[in-house]
């Protein structure tokens, strides 16, 4: 092996890291794969996905600028703008709500299912096998949006995005609950089709990795979304129609939790696909491996669903044994998420040292800074490394009895997934122009809008961990409860949480701007674009580990391996109707 | 041929190490610091809660020399007694269920921390060395006033 750079430029002290002789046979042969090859049924409601997905992030984010500046006792939920849209009683947990369905499920189930059914083809360089399934996954999702949507602004369904029974929400909340989740169902199935039809005219030849990590993800989500699909359908809804006396909600709970931890990695992967394949490529770079790539999302179907009991570590229902055998498999999560790390910035300085960087860090410098597309990206993973660090805090099970349920893990999930939201941003700054033809309007407040995001991101989230620490709990409207004057030490950090809250409201209203700007064409018309794919470093064929792509036995070790974690509390942990609770409560 | 660039495998082994040195320092501060996760207690039906004994009467009752049981029913929108008054250097042991939904207690200045279930009964215990006023308080939405249930350990 010898080491040289892909341009003259490097260095000995910094080599960048290419084998030569390796194989470079990665799937950029579908050079043209310009918007107009894939048939208009299929991609536009590609761009209807991203749309829904852009009006639930505008809408969920309102609310959200509200619980900051609550913070700081600016109340915006006893104006009277707002309580002519919420309830004046419950405004901020209606808000509450909104802001958590419309974030956390509406937004990332309508963009994922968009994006990934567009990397699918482009991966595969054919369309979908079903433009029907197509159609029908947008239709879902928007239906569920508007059923849970309506509830909720109807204050029917304040519950707040977990919906613990026995809180109780009105029966389409549930309903439009399930439509969104089997809108991510029908794109599973409709890639897995395409997959096979792509297989057999292609015998031989190793699944593209894009259509590899795009199988992968939804795989793991199918398995993972059994939890809350059991929840709703045969603890919920039959309790809802009187059909069973009770629920119990520690079972209820357990389930939700089966889904509710690896529903965050069903929102990162579709991020950790466009840093694979994608960002490499738009940064100058290749990617490090294919095999070690492949390897990362097996190892996320394998860990993602069988850890969810450090949810629930407080809960007094679930033996302490079980919690630890869930406690270090999350532990083991934490690994493929480091693999990455290491791949996306080996291709990061691959592609600044290809543009001319030196030194230790000068690479860094040289990255595209200019292309809000990348740029956005790269805060993602700048906010997400300290996501990902914040959660292994929580998941160690005795610094979680001082953090749980404080708005310490506020400041940590805001990390994650408010990086995966920057990181589809950065997506959509690409992905609209393309699938509209064009051009990104206001790309200088597209930068803009991303540096604000980054910044407030972090200033919220420190506010949100410090004030976690001195036990303020979350979800709770702090400005109205009886002892915020009786928890000290929280002057800086509500202040850091509201200018932090108001920032991302600022970069929310930037979005706004540019997509609207985008979509009315404001900008020059461009030639057709390109779907950047990352060649790689080491390559791509069957030669190397083919036991990879061997889908049934990794989803058969992934059952597996739920079945281990769960099944001992599900056959000890016996419902004898004493635990079951008798009538559902309306608290709102 | 290499498939994993030994830079690679540095970064790897080192995230394992990392890892590994969390969970041994996991796993022992359990030992260290004498601590244990919630768990199970016992069920009883949450209708049936105000008239289980001992919640069929909450409150603070001494049951060592410096040891007391704190028994607590949680219920929307308040915790029954909202106030635990206790000696200095006493050892309380909260036991608590919720004859609703679903709440929490968060004890200030403490490890205690607990998820409350309806039919889960739930237990844990912290040791109180200085006078003072401890918050405690819901730790998760129970209903439209979930900001208003708290309680105070006063130590005197």
């Amino acid at each position: 092996m010898t080491i040289a750079a892909d341009a003259p430029q490097s260095r000995g002290a910094h080599p960048v890291y290419d084998m030569e002789g390796m194989d470079h046979s990665s799937a950029v042969e579908m050079e043209d794969a310009r918007l107009s090859v894939f048939p208009k049924a299929q991609t536009r409601p590609v761009l209807w996905n991203v749309l829904l997905a852009m009006v639930a992030l505008m809408l969920g984010g309102l609310p959200g600028i509200g619980q900051a500046l609550e913070r700081v006792g600016i109340n915006l939920y006893n104006n009277d703008v707002v309580t002519a849209v919420l309830d004046e009683n419950a405004a901020y947990y209606q808000g509450l709500t909104l802001h958590g369905v419309l974030l956390v499920i509406v937004f990332t189930f309508t963009f994922a299912n968009g994006f990934i059914t567009l990397a699918t083809m482009r991966a595969y360089g054919r369309p979908m096998a079903s433009t029907l399934m197509v159609q029908l996954a947008f239709a879902l999702a928007l239906l569920g949006t508007v059923l849970a949507g309506w509830t909720m602004l109807a204050n029917e369904a304040t519950v707040l995005f977990t919906f613990y029974p026995p809180l109780e929400a009105h029966t389409m909340f549930y309903l439009g609950a399930v439509l969104l989740v089997i809108s991510t169902w029908v794109t599973l199935a409709n890639i897995v089709m395409t997959h096979r039809q792509w297989a057999a005219a292609n015998p031989g030849t190793r699944t593209p990795l894009m259509a590899f990590m795009a199988i992968m993800t939804y795989a793991m989500w199918a398995m993972a979304s059994v939890g809350i699909a059991a929840e709703v359908l045969l603890l919920i809804l039959p309790w809802k129609f009187g059909w069973t006396e009770g629920i119990d909600a520690q079972l209820a709970r357990t389930l939700f939790w089966l889904t509710g931890h690896p529903i965050v990695y069903f929102w990162l992967l579709p991020a950790y696909i466009s840093w694979y394949t994608m960002i490499p490529k738009q940064a100058g770079g290749r990617l490090f491996s294919d095999p070690v790539a492949r390897f990362v999302f097996i190892l996320f179907l394998l860990l993602s669903t069988p850890v969810g009991f450090h949810h629930q570590y407080t809960e007094s229902g679930i033996p302490q044994w079980m919690k630890n055998i869930h406690g270090i498999a999350t532990f083991a999560i934490f690994f493929p998420s480091m693999i990455t790390a290491f791949s996306v910035v080996s291709a990061l300085e691959n592609g600044g040292r290809n543009r001319g960087g030196r030194g230790l860090f000068g690479w860094i410098w040289k990255l595209p800074w200019g292309n809000p597309a990348l740029t956005a990206q790269l805060h993602a993973m700048l906010i997400f490394t300290l996501g990902g660090a914040s959660g292994l805090i929580n998941a160690s099970q005795t610094v979680n009895l001082v953090v749980h349920n404080t708005a310490f893990i506020v400041g940590h999930f805001h990390m994650t997934i408010g990086a995966v939201a920057l990181a589809y941003i950065g997506i959509a700054y690409w992905l609209i122009p393309y699938l509209t033809g064009n051009n990104l309007w206001g790309r200088k407040l597209a930068l803009w809008q991303s540096w604000l995001w980054f910044v407030g991101m972090l200033l919220f989230a420190r506010g949100q961990i410090s004030a976690g620490l001195q036990g303020v709990p979350r979800r709770t409207a702090f400005a109205d409860s009886v002892y915020r004057d009786f928890i000290d030490g929280l002057d800086v950090p509500n202040m850091l949480t509201a200018i932090g809250g108001s920032m991302m409201g600022l970069s929310g209203l930037f979005i706004f701007i540019v997509v609207v700007g985008t979509m009315m064409g404001l900008a020059v018309k461009n030639k057709e674009q390109l779907i950047t794919v990352a060649e790689t470093r080491v390559g791509a064929t069957k030669r190397i580990w083919p036991w990879l792509d061997n889908y049934r036995m990794w989803v058969g070790i992934a059952i597996l391996l739920v079945a281990l974690a769960y099944i001992p509390f599900l056959v000890t942990y016996v419902p004898d109707g004493s635990s079951a609770v008798g009538a559902p409560f309306d608290l709102y | 041929m290499e498939m994993i660039h030994r830079y690679e495998r540095f970064f790897l082994g080192s995230t394992l190490v990392i890892l590994a040195i969390g969970l041994v320092a996991v796993i022992s501060s359990f030992f260290v610091n004498d601590l244990e996760l919630p768990s199970p207690v016992e069920t009883i039906d949450p209708a049936e809660l105000a008239s289980t004994p001992p919640f069929d009467n909450p409150g603070v009752f001494q049951v060592g020399e410096n040891e007391y049981d704190a028994v607590i029913t949680a219920q929307s929108w308040a915790f029954v007694p909202g106030v635990i008054q206790v000696p200095a250097g006493s050892k309380v042991n909260f036991k608590i269920g919720s004859v609703d939904v679903v709440h929490g207690l968060i004890v200030h200045g403490t490890n205690v921390n607990l998820t409350i279930i309806p039919g889960q009964v739930a237990e844990a215990t912290a040791t109180f060395d200085e006078p003072g006023e401890f918050l405690f308080v819901c730790s998760e939405y129970c209903g439209i006033l979930h900001h208003n249930m708290a309680g105070r350990v006063i130590v005197n």
